[in-house]
């Protein structure tokens, strides 16, 4: 087993690694089957910030929602910090956090109450409670905004709000899913460098259809074409595959590929 | 293995293990509930719906009408439940609102990954909504005795307000579930709509403000099955100070009764619906 959770000590890596062994999702609705999910197999280390990319359909959410014990899968498993998404459903989720594509905040309540509720919805009591999310608005650089309700926030705080709150439950395991939608370029650069301090913090998976997000902060990337793995590796290692010189590219290249396997 | 020991000493999976015991799940539905209660209070216009629409209402259509009909619908004592009954119809509104707005801004869709199990969900929606619709009641009943304090015309409420209140708590049970019965099963846009057809139901068929002795026998069958009707001839029975009959008040109360375990179970079917269907 080679994941470790963060206790504190700075030697050890921080967040969980994930292991994802021939994941299946079938979907069977009036006689019709369809496979969302295909035989997924695949580690992602420790610490290490993984984005999960393909077109509408490919499997992404599906593939989130089985590992964050949202979904059962079909066939396979996968491990989350060791614990078992079949057989441990409640303790993946103890060290999970899953930020949706919508922003998911309570519109009345302020930041700081977003933040506590999160806290305590997880497993904190009041006093530590408080004190994570003074740490947390300290660390997301919400302090201005702080003591404002949600629903008057830009869609840019939101979006902030929305990772901050799932960063209070102190993850080992992110999951991001398309933290830019909508987004102006500015609001989105700025969300970057939020999300890009989490490096090394927590083992991030994004998903996303921003190309350029995924290539400024991703160590590895994964594409998924019509619910398998068609291609896995770093930017420069996807590029080099298909002889292209931009992930956009390569990303095409791969994504339209006839028949192309892993 | 080692690492695995690592994780279960972890500060995160060790509070996540207390978190599962029933004290935990407790904690759990009391933070849900605060946090429905501050999001549904916050709306300046609950206030105008809740409070301010049925008191204009009862303030109003007595000072108007009482003496036009004496000893009639329009007396405190006849008035008074009809209106509390149909502004519980307002809490329910808000419900659904907020559990078809926390379905579609996906806050419900983070927290299905969380500690929380369904049980917790539906409880932290129902506390507030049931209290908030016995707040209604209460100053209802409050306004009503003032103003018959006023104009001297009651005498009952100091002493039958509590057992008429408690006649009341099944039909707001029943109007919370069904809110919550909405906003599980119907986007933001169709449940309020929904919403408005038992409001509107609550008014029309509840003889708050219609006589319903003066309707066909079918018809007033029909609303005294269905619990706006039953609660406010309940109310109305217990501020006349006539005799509580099994087969008159105690019956009344046992439909509003029967409709509010109706609607929790159904309520609850609805949110695990939801929930399943979330995760597929």
């Amino acid at each position: 087993m080679t994941e470790v959770k963060h206790n504190g000590d700075p030697a050890l890596p921080r967040g969980a690694a994930i292991d994802i062994a021939g994941l299946t999702k079938v979907y069977r609705t009036g006689g019709k089957t369809t496979v969302a999910v295909d035989g997924l197999t695949l580690s992602i280390k420790a610490g290490e910030f993984f984005s999960l990319l393909g077109v509408n359909g490919a499997g992404k959410t599906t593939t989130i929602k089985m590992l964050s014990g949202l979904s059962a899968p079909t066939e396979g498993d996968a491990t989350l910090g060791g614990f078992s998404v079949c057989k441990q459903p409640l303790a993946v989720r103890q060290i999970i956090h899953v930020s949706p594509q919508n922003t998911a905040v309570a519109l009345n309540l302020t930041v700081k109450e977003n933040l506590e509720l999160m806290a305590g919805l997880w497993g904190k009591n009041g006093k530590e409670s408080r004190a994570a999310a003074d740490r947390v608005i300290r660390q997301m650089e919400l302090t201005k905004v702080a003591d404002d309700r949600a629903k008057t926030l830009s869609g840019g705080w939101q979006r902030r709000l929305s990772i901050a709150m799932a960063l209070i439950t102190d993850p080992a395991i992110l999951f991001l899913d398309e933290p830019t939608l909508g987004l102006d370029v500015l609001a989105r650069r700025e969300l970057w460098t939020v999300i890009s301090a989490l490096k090394g913090q927590v083992t991030v998976v994004l998903t996303t259809h921003y190309l350029e997000e995924a290539e400024a902060l991703s160590d590895r990337l994964g594409i998924m074409v019509g619910g398998k793995l068609r291609a896995l590796g770093t930017v420069a290692e996807l590029c080099a595959r298909t002889g292209t010189e931009k992930l956009e590219d390569a990303f095409v290249a791969l994504a339209t590929e006839k028949g192309g396997t892993l | 293995m080692d690492d695995q020991k690592n994780i279960e000493k972890s500060p995160t999976v060790a509070a996540g293990s207390s978190s599962n015991g029933r004290g935990a799940g407790g904690r759990r539905v009391l933070l849900f509930a605060g946090r429905t209660a501050r999001e549904i209070l916050r709306d300046p216009l609950s206030f105008v719906f809740c409070l301010g629409v049925p008191l204009v209402m009862l303030v109003a259509m007595y000072a108007l009408f009482s003496s036009m009909a004496p000893g009639g619908l329009f007396q405190l004592d006849s008035l008074t439940p009809g209106i509390a009954v149909f502004s519980g119809t307002f809490t329910m509104l808000y419900v659904t609102l907020l559990v078809s707005r926390d379905r579609t801004t996906w806050f419900l869709t983070r927290l299905y990954t969380s500690p929380m199990r369904n049980t917790d969900f539906v409880l932290g929606y129902a506390i507030p909504g049931i209290l908030i619709g016995l707040c209604q009641v209460v100053i209802c009943y409050l306004t009503a005795m003032v103003a018959g304090l006023i104009t001297g015309s009651t005498d009952w409420i100091s002493v039958r307000i509590l057992p008429a209140i408690f006649c009341l708590l099944p039909v707001i049970v029943a109007y919370v579930f069904i809110g919550i019965l909405f906003g599980s099963l119907f986007s933001d846009k169709a449940a309020p709509g929904l919403s408005s057809i038992v409001i509107s139901a609550a008014g029309f068929l509840s003889g708050a403000w219609m006589p319903m002795e003066t309707l066909a026998a079918g018809f007033r069958a029909f609303c005294a099955a269905l619990p706006f009707y039953a609660a406010v001839r309940g109310g109305r029975t217990v501020l006349s100070g006539a005799v509580l009959t099994v087969g008159g008040f105690w019956r009344d109360v046992l439909v509003c009764t029967a409709y509010a375990v109706g609607m929790i179970i159904l309520a609850c079917l609805a949110f695990r619906f939801h929930a399943r269907r979330e995760a597929e």
